[in-house]
């Protein structure tokens, strides 16, 4: 059986960085975490299935890693050199986010968006995992998916000016 | 009925997004026909899907750096392993100590409080049945843990036991340490020792394994910071399991 699997890992490195990047929103950190997102996933291959699809498992792999990370860093938060503190994620909020992502108007847009809601979007539009697959790699229920998918782009689409004839977001907004 | 439209934002999305099932897609084509309202909601679903699959574009570039090193990792990788317990053989908890310094009380904490879907728990011994906790009050366990040697596996009932590991305590209790995958999905990571005549579960971790068998690997650091605190040895190699095992049925 011809082994493809360290190949194929090897392929999806963009889209594990991108979605890394998306997470902990430095380059840096977004390095490290996917090069030990690869090495778990090296050494636990013997559950992936194949047949099914290796991002979103990676995806997942990643995720984990990221969120063990947090937790870490939480009980460990007296440790952390100021000079890694300035790297930590949710500390200082949007503004940070938007200097460290692109720098249109649309990267600055979604770096705005909640966690949850930038997470979901990033996993459907942008690495096209189908909604059950999003529900997967994040324990969600299908439903939450959605609702936070299609709240995120409700807000990419108003911050971006798109649709401004939408008669349900208008019909929402306060009379003058 | 066409001003008023049904359809909410989650389901106009979904067509945008092409998941709908067919019916309710050909519904929502009549209705983006008759309605335009209807059809820019859908083209502002395609757009933003567009607009970020671009602006993220920059974020997938992978330096020289990463990349090597992970092809470093695969080649180093693609040398044949022997396949029994994947994510965590026996023999593989060594660094234990270096590998995760928290102190036993916060990884506890961590985990009880954590949102991630699995619980830690510590059984306190004297209890009428140490195993009735988390799922572990299945027959023939006592069994199973006195006989399996570590790498093995075997059903027990609806359930799959595995035995990880065989070690002994700071105070030379015999422990093992084991895996019991349920039928419902759950994975129970757990730890018993043999201090007197009786095994006494002293740790489980209850995680929910995924489709894909990944079990989270927070579980495991929380039951190495256990292994830890316990002052728990090196595994035991096979020829001294097997000893340790035989003693028991003695």
């Amino acid at each position: 059986m011809a082994d493809t699997f360290g190949q194929d890992l090897v392929g999806l490195l963009p889209n594990l960085r991108r979605y890394a990047v998306s997470l902990c929103r430095s380059p840096d950190r977004a390095d490290d975490l996917v090069q030990r997102t690869c090495e778990k996933a090296l050494a636990s291959r013997a559950f992936f299935k194949p047949g099914t699809r290796l991002d979103a498992w990676l995806f997942r792999i990643l995720r984990n890693t990221w969120i063990d990370e947090l937790r870490r860093e939480r009980v460990q938060g007296t440790r952390i050199d100021i000079d890694d503190a300035q790297d930590l994620p949710g500390t200082d909020g949007p503004s940070r986010a938007e200097d460290r992502l692109a720098l249109s108007a649309a990267g600055a847009a979604i770096a705005r968006l909640p966690d949850e809601q930038r997470e979901v979007l990033v996993l459907v539009c942008v690495e096209e995992l189908s909604y059950r697959e999003t529900a997967d790699v994040l324990q969600l229920p299908i439903g939450t998916v959605m609702s936070r998918l299609a709240r995120a782009r409700q807000k990419l689409a108003d911050q971006l000016g798109i649709n401004p004839s939408d008669e349900r977001s208008s019909s929402n907004r306060k009379p003058r | 009925m066409m001003t008023d439209h049904p359809f909410d934002d989650e389901t106009l999305m979904a067509f945008a997004d092409g998941e709908l099932d067919q019916a309710t897609a050909a519904e929502i084509a009549r209705a983006a026909e008759a309605d335009a309202a209807v059809a820019a909601r859908i083209a502002a679903f395609r757009e933003t899907r567009e607009i970020a699959r671009d602006a993220l574009q920059d974020d997938a570039s992978v330096s020289a750096d990463l990349r090597a090193s992970v092809q470093r990792m695969v080649d180093e990788a693609t040398v044949p392993v022997t396949q029994t317990v994947p994510y965590r053989k026996a023999g593989v908890m060594q660094p234990r100590a270096t590998r995760w310094a928290l102190p036993l009380a916060a990884s506890i904490a961590l985990a009880i409080g954590g949102a991630g879907g699995y619980f830690a728990g510590f059984q306190s011994s004297g209890d009428g049945n140490a195993f009735d906790t988390a799922g572990l009050s299945v027959p023939g366990l006592s069994t199973a843990l006195n006989t399996v040697p570590a790498g093995q596996e075997t059903p027990l009932g609806e359930d799959r036991f595995r035995a990880i590991a065989t070690f002994r305590d700071a105070d030379e209790s015999l422990c093992r340490e084991f895996e019991l995958d349920k039928t419902d999905g759950r994975s129970i990571v757990a730890v018993a020792c043999r201090p007197g005549a009786v095994w006494d579960v002293q740790f489980t971790v209850v995680a929910q394994r995924a489709d894909n068998g990944y079990a989270p690997a927070s579980s495991l650091d929380v039951l190495d910071a256990f292994l830890t605190a316990r002052g728990a040895g090196e595994p035991l190699p096979v020829d001294a399991e097997a000893a340790a095992l035989g003693a028991l049925a003695r």
